[in-house]
């Protein structure tokens, strides 16, 4: 029997790593036993213990990697020592290539057998098969969150009534975003968990007001994304008050709010109802309703995403009674906006005059339509809500216009605008040459999903236009995502846009240097 | 000491999170206040970007302790400490070199946790595989779970018992000593002293290194479940 050591000077590896080379090394013809590890004075001393010591050990130091082998001979020593180097390259190419996200299951049978614990499928393919998937996933246990778009209005009716049957959800179809135990799923940002639920029928509304109230200190409990046709009349709301039902039971939610463009009557109807039968605070953002509709329910009624994700954040921190400082936490964004607005307005030359939204985000291109309403006239869209007007031709914008790149009249065949940015940029460089264009108002959505590269792709373009135009942009995310919030503001300031904290604070800058150019 | 990480690692006390770098091909790096310079490029920081890793204190939910020892019953790697919690565990450690580690850190763990600190931290400390010996991150994983119980009397103790040199486990034994946390253990212990989700918050720190992070939470738990050690 022979025991042979060697020492690698510097060089530095895992405990898994570590261990499975020693594993092997133990495997070769004629090694008794082998170790690889660190060279502490501990390791050491176990060395010594488990009978692979050897002399040459004693000058290793806290850095240096000891390798001991225990063979029947020199030879099988020898190799052994050998064999090292090649054994620890090959156990991290193994490693690397063994990487669950390399594990792809081909079917939704498949996939059950890799991870038989799972509870929610997401469903993301063409929608011609997407609701025959669904109805497997859901006929599996599963919650769905279902991405696909294109799903016929018969097919999501009849799969949310039969996943309400066996109580679960099922979120879409062209449901774009959802947070599940602190898990991001679709287009969604790194957010804090905490205890806010949320129900949305609108994708980006849903990615803003998490972002928002992420960004001010509170949490998600979770966000429950319904896609924006439940709420309409035909399908009556069943996955928005299934929703509510999860959060009203779930003993992480302490504060709900509630996201949507203005529900049909009888939703609505049934929403009330509903929450009636709740005791946590409620929050809602109806998209251009009437707050009239809510009032005397005892529901914080919210014009905007931003007011919204406030409130959740006060009543989450403070209970009811921080919503009184609610109102003056919007008056000081105000004052900001107002003289941000006399600053941009002095610097844009005579004759310009309109406003030129470009959206990625369809709630964003609604919010602003409903913010401008009465404010900037005529507003036109080629998605018009809140008294907004259609746009005959969405390629050609006319006096204020703001125009949704999500539609599918620009997504046919290429991806969605917060993917890639190339349409909206051309379209940027486009409008800020037009001399009657005065503010460019723009989204840029962050988060997993969205371009990786935002600030790089548009800061050359932006650089440009804010030579002609005022440029005015959110951006929707936090510090955590992928991209980094705070260095793609800076990014896109540097190039010479205003960056505000939120959408609804972009609009309402972007009005207010409209209305300047328009004073007399 | 500053670590060049990408937000898979996420923040901590001397982690600069970077994504879009190969952290590995990061030659020079200088640290300035409100911006660092990576390869001679430069990229700021504003002060919302700066993390705070201390832990301030709240009461505990036992029920998440057990909620945490279930889970990391369940899901921690073969190799780790986990054989603390779970003796069954010991089949994994066959091999000469494992049985005696494995025997040592049983003993050093008892002697720890029963009455004879500074033998116990010295038997553990450096034992083990990897860069940061399995020893260090558990004495690191007892010193955070000191600062969550608000019981820092015995830190010092473990940190002097412990501490050997200059090494990169020197670093980390020194945060931990210091009371600053890794944000994932952060939000673990945060989860412990009220309703939330420690499941997935323990997952956050069981994938804090290949076996790291499961011996630090190893090493939590049970100085949480022992309510503090005496000295």
């Amino acid at each position: 029997m022979l025991r042979k050591g060697a020492i690698r000077k510097g060089e530095y590896f895992d405990s898994v790593t570590l261990m499975t080379v020693g594993r092997e090394l133990s495997g070769m013809r004629g090694v008794l036993d082998a170790a690889v590890v660190m060279g502490t004075r501990e390791n050491r001393a176990i060395l010594e213990n488990a009978g692979l010591m050897v002399p040459e050990f004693s000058s290793a130091g806290e850095a240096d990697l000891m390798v001991a082998v225990k063979a029947v001979d020199e030879k099988a020593a020898s190799s052994a020592v050998a064999a090292v180097d090649a054994l620890l390259d090959a156990v991290k190419k193994r490693k690397s290539a063994a990487s669950p996200s390399e594990a792809r299951p081909r079917s939704l049978d498949a996939a059950l057998k890799v991870l038989p614990g799972a509870d929610l499928a997401l469903i993301s393919v063409a929608g011609r098969f997407a609701g025959q998937e669904a109805r497997k996933a859901l006929e599996s246990g599963l919650h769905v969150m279902l991405f696909s778009d294109n799903v016929p209005l018969e097919t999501e009716i009849e799969l949310k009534r039969y996943a309400r049957e066996r109580g679960l959800l099922l979120m879409g179809p062209d449901c774009g975003t959802a947070i599940i135990n602190g898990a991001p799923l679709g287009f969604a940002n790194v957010v804090r968990r905490g205890d806010i639920g949320i129900v949305a029928a609108a994708g980006t509304g849903l990615q803003e007001v998490s972002s928002i109230l992420s960004c001010e200190g509170a949490g998600v409990s979770q966000a429950i994304g319904t896609g924006g046709r439940d709420v309409k009349e035909n399908v009556g709301g069943i996955m928005f008050l299934e929703g509510i039902k999860a959060l009203a039971q779930d003993e992480g939610t302490k504060v709900l709010l509630l996201v949507s463009k203005p529900p049909a009557k009888s939703v609505l109807k049934a929403v009330l109802a509903k929450l009636k039968t709740i005791k946590k605070p409620v929050v809602a953002v109806f998209l251009g309703a009437e707050p009239e509709l809510l009032k005397g329910t005892g529901i914080v009624a919210a014009q905007t995403l931003e007011e919204g994700a406030l409130a959740a954040v006060l009543l989450s921190k403070e209970g009811k009674k921080g919503l009184a400082s609610l109102k003056k936490v919007l008056a000081g964004r105000r004052k900001q906006e107002l003289s941000a607005a006399k600053k941009a307005g002095s610097r844009l030359k005579k004759g310009r005059r309109y406003l030129r939204g470009l959206f990625s985000g369809g709630t964003f291109c609604a919010e602003a339509q409903v913010l401008f309403k009465g404010r900037l006239t005529p507003l036109y869209s080629n998605a018009p809500t809140a008294g907004g007007m259609a746009l005959e031709d969405s390629l050609t914008s006319r006096e204020h216009t703001v125009v949704d790149l999500g539609e599918d009249e620009f997504t046919v065949g290429r991806p969605h605008p917060m993917i890639d940015y190339s349409l909206r940029n051309r379209r940027i460089l486009e409008e800020s040459k037009d001399p009657a264009a005065a503010v460019l108002l723009l989204d840029v959505v962050l988060g997993y999903g969205s371009n990786m590269r935002p600030a790089q792709e548009l800061v050359p373009v932006l650089r440009e236009a804010a030579k002609r135009v005022a440029v005015v942009c959110s951006v929707t995310g936090t510090p955590q995502d992928p991209q980094g919030k705070l260095a793609v503001e800076a990014a896109l300031r540097k190039a010479g846009a205003v960056v505000m904290p939120t959408n609804a604070s972009a609009c309402r800058l972007a009005a207010d240097i409209v209305e300047t150019l328009e004073a007399p | 000491m500053a670590f060049v990480v990408g937000s898979d690692v996420g923040r901590g006390p001397c982690n600069i999170v970077l994504d879009g770098f190969d952290s590995e091909k990061v030659g020079a790096l200088t640290v300035r206040p409100g911006c660092i310079f990576l390869d001679g490029l430069r990229l700021g920081y504003g002060k919302e970007a700066v993390y705070e890793g201390r832990w301030r204190g709240r009461k505990l939910m036992p029920e998440n302790i057990l909620a945490m020892r279930a889970e990391l019953c369940a899901k921690a790697p073969v190799h780790s400490l986990a054989f603390l919690l779970e003796r069954e565990r010991l089949a994994y450690f066959r091999r000469p070199f494992d049985k005696v580690f494995a025997e040592r850190m049983v003993v050093g763990a008892a002697k720890i946790f029963g009455g004879e600190l500074r033998e116990g931290v010295r038997i553990v400390r450096g034992c083990g595989y990897g860069l940061t010996p399995s020893g260090d991150d558990f004495l690191a994983g007892v010193m955070y779970g000191l600062h969550v119980l608000g019981d820092t009397g015995p830190v010092d103790v473990v940190y002097k018992c412990a501490c050997r040199g200059e090494g990169l486990s020197s670093v980390f034994l020194k945060l931990a000593h210091d009371g600053l946390f890794p944000e994932k253990l952060k939000a673990l212990a945060g989860t412990l002293s009220r309703k939330g989700d420690v499941r997935s918050a323990l997952s956050g720190v069981l994938a804090m290194g290949a076996s790291s992070g499961a011996d630090l939470a190893v090493g939590t738990l049970m100085t949480l479940e022992n309510e503090g050690i005496r000295c």
